[in-house]
């Protein structure tokens, strides 16, 4: 038998693996993004069978193999249940799971990443009033914290080619490549950006509301928000800051959110 | 063969090589009525137009029998659950099969799935109930938070009770098992 050891982590993903186990990813404090299999998972008597499913936070005993690591035993610390009777939770769990798993490492400590995402995991499961501005305020929120841990963050507060400070003004622009938000060019000529620097492709144009709530996001918590999250302009608001916010992702990943798909079935048509 | 063998689930190189060691053991005519039966399964068996069951006919049995009740329709993912639903001998309503469930991290989405037809069959006055018979897996769980919502405007929807199994032990079910048969409870009678 090799060697064996021990990690607190919570599953991101599980897979069937041969005629009855699992094959299970989990985003460790201790140890990182770790693929185990879960022998006998799927039986219907096996003790691992609820504890390999998405989002439940277990300490493991996890043994070395050749090929695959084996999980050998599983203490349930947390399992979310409110967030499998809501599909928009559900979905924007996913949503931010994809992006761990795209930005989570192997083989090294990831316990930033497994607390930031443990945290929005519990918001969005404590959501009471399940509406989508609701929903999406807290995903974007969890979705901007995760890409500030892996160093990709969008600048939001100041222009991205001057450094002014941006504050409630119109038709800013965002720029993917840039790496976040520039201030709209100035009137005074002697403010403008050098000559000799480029200006990058501008991919989004926010208005001050849209400034505002991206803004919002580099802070711990959500508090301070001006519209109740039933409101029509609140919700239309966040899926717009959501949308800047998953293509910005996905430039810089090089990767698709594939839950976003479901995401705009169950929030676009609604507007 | 060996190679094409190892490519069926759940069979390894070990398995694959028995398999093929008996099949060269074998007469020539049991070989033939082997691979007969193989084009000849593939060739026929195709989904029923109803309900996606698979089907030798554009209708399956199950579609075709009068005798039961067409106001239920029981919704599962993968034929293997209808025929795990129908060795029970206690629903005797029709169903449909979707083909899978909605996983949004592998990108299937409910347009890869059968749930235009479901909704255009539940949208009919005949259909009183429809059964949502999906496992409690997080993928089963956003598949039946969908269908749901989808179909609640149009008739009654009720869903399969999750838990404990027949003859589980509740000292050694686990945590996350044990919380949803909490969940579910009911009154007793």
């Amino acid at each position: 038998m090799g060697q064996t050891y021990k990690a607190t982590g919570i599953n991101l993903k599980n897979m069937p693996f041969g005629e009855t186990d699992c094959l299970v990813t989990v985003l460790t404090s201790e140890w990182g993004i770790v693929r185990a299999v879960a022998p006998g998972a799927r039986k219907q008597k096996s003790r691992l069978r609820g504890r390999v499913e998405p989002f439940v936070v277990n300490e493991l005993l996890i043994v070395q193999g050749r090929s695959l690591d084996k999980i050998i035993q599983a203490d349930t610390l947390e399992s979310y249940p409110r967030l499998s009777r809501d599909l928009g939770k559900l979905t924007a769990s996913q949503y931010l799971a994809e992006l761990v798993l795209a930005v989570g490492l192997s083989e090294q400590a990831q316990t930033e990443l497994y607390d930031v995402f443990n945290e929005h995991l519990r918001r969005i499961s404590e959501i009471t009033q399940s509406s989508p501005g609701a929903i999406l305020s807290r995903l974007t929120h969890g979705t901007f914290h995760i890409l500030a841990l892996a160093g990709l963050a969008p600048q939001v507060h100041h222009c991205c080619l001057t450094g002014r400070s941006l504050k409630g003004q119109d038709r800013i622009q965002f720029s993917f490549e840039a790496g976040g938000a520039i201030a709209p060019e100035p009137l005074d000529p002697t403010q403008a950006v050098p000559q000799s620097s480029t200006r990058p492709r501008i991919d989004r144009y926010l208005n001050p509301k849209e400034l505002q709530l991206l803004q919002k996001l580099t802070a711990a918590d959500l508090d301070d928000l001006n519209d109740p999250p039933e409101a029509p302009s609140f919700e239309t608001s966040w899926l717009r800051v959501e949308k800047v916010l998953r293509d910005y992702s996905q430039y810089h990943l090089d990767k698709t959110i594939r839950s976003a798909t479901l995401l705009d079935t169950l929030y676009v048509t609604e507007f | 063969m060996i190679e094409q063998l190892q490519k069926l689930p759940g069979v390894g190189p070990k398995t694959a090589q028995r398999l093929a060691l008996h099949i060269l053991n074998r007469s020539e005519d049991e070989v033939q009525g082997i691979a007969q039966a193989l084009i000849d399964a593939k060739k026929q068996v195709g989904f029923c137009q109803t309900c996606f069951h698979l089907s030798a006919q554009s209708t399956c049995e199950i579609c075709r029998n009068r005798d039961r009740d067409s106001s239920t329709i029981c919704v599962v993912s993968d034929s293997r659950d209808v025929i795990a639903l129908e060795k029970t001998r206690e629903y005797d309503g029709k169903y449909h099969v979707l083909g899978g469930v909605i996983s949004p991290m592998d990108g299937i989405g409910p347009e890869q799935l059968h749930i235009q037809p479901l909704v255009r069959r539940a949208s009919t006055p005949e259909v009183r109930e429809v059964i949502l018979a999906i496992s409690p897996s997080v993928e089963g769980e956003t598949t039946t938070l969908y269908l749901g919502q989808l179909l609640k405007p149009f008739t009654k929807v009720t869903r399969i009770a999750f838990g404990l199994p027949m003859g589980g032990d509740l000292e050694y079910a686990d945590e996350v098992t044990l919380a949803r048969a909490l969940e579910g409870r009911r009154e007793l009678d």
